[in-house]
């Protein structure tokens, strides 16, 4: 019970600053700031992920903290379908083009490397520690 | 405001926090239910709320909070990586596609549906 409430606010906690960020970055880029948070964020799950599954030795508050709460809260896919909505209302295929692709294949492909670079650091870390 | 909007990330994240773990409790399979429903009905409630033309402080609250705090992309895409490097090709596939597919439909249909209200 009590670690179920620590990670609650773990969650409640990092979430918090991860939409504040998010929000952050649309004003500051508009459409660009979506691409922006979704790309760093595929990365920095995937690299947590893989890292946390090989490297054990943090809390799990922290770790559900970092990726369910902050980068979860970080990424977006509801304001990625809109975004694909106000680019077609506003006819601009050429970006939204990019959009789409920048989106669903850079996503894919950070959250490969950061999957990739996760475990080799993970396992580096554990060698280095036997 | 910008404080509100943390607020509604939070929120939203508890949820889909919570709705994962119940979820992953009941559904055993590889395909990744509860993060599929959340961001299909994510998707679907933001469609709502922008077809409905709500109060620009409202929508920042519940549609960038905390429906964009429930959502989540990286997660959709660190699972697809773990399905493709589990060989699990056709579920990944699958996964992928209703994923775009069905949020971008659903988040049309919410469209429409609050231009109605």
């Amino acid at each position: 019970m009590k670690k179920n409430l620590i990670n609650i606010l773990s969650v409640l906690f990092f979430a918090f600053w991860g939409g504040i960020l998010r929000y952050l970055c649309s004003v500051c880029f508009s459409f660009n700031g979506t691409i922006i948070v979704n790309l760093i964020g595929c990365f920095l799950l995937s690299f947590l992920t893989y890292f946390f599954i090989t490297f054990k030795n943090f809390a799990e508050w922290l770790t559900i903290g970092l990726g369910t709460g902050f980068v979860g809260s970080f990424t977006t896919f509801s304001s990625f379908n809109l975004d694909i909505l106000k680019l077609t209302l506003l006819h601009n295929s050429e970006y939204l083009f990019f959009y789409l692709t920048s989106n669903i294949f850079g996503g894919l492909i950070l959250a490969f490397l950061g999957s990739l670079i996760g475990s080799c650091l993970g396992s580096k870390m554990i060698r280095g520690e036997e | 405001m910008i404080y509100m909007i943390g607020l509604g990330a939070a929120i939203g994240s508890l949820l889909r926090f919570e709705l994962t773990l119940k979820i992953k409790k009941h559904f055993k399979e590889n395909w990744p239910l509860a993060t599929f429903l959340i961001n299909l009905s994510g998707a679907f409630l933001l469609g709502l709320m922008f077809g409905s033309h709500l109060q620009v402080n409202y929508f920042l609250f519940w549609g960038t909070g905390v429906v964009g705090g429930f959502t989540t992309f990286s997660t959709l895409n660190s699972e697809l990586i773990g399905l493709f490097n589990n060989k699990h090709l056709y579920v990944g596939i699958n996964y992928m596609l209703f994923s775009y597919l069905g949020g971008f439909g659903l988040l049309i249909t919410g469209y429409f549906l609050g231009k109605l209200i």
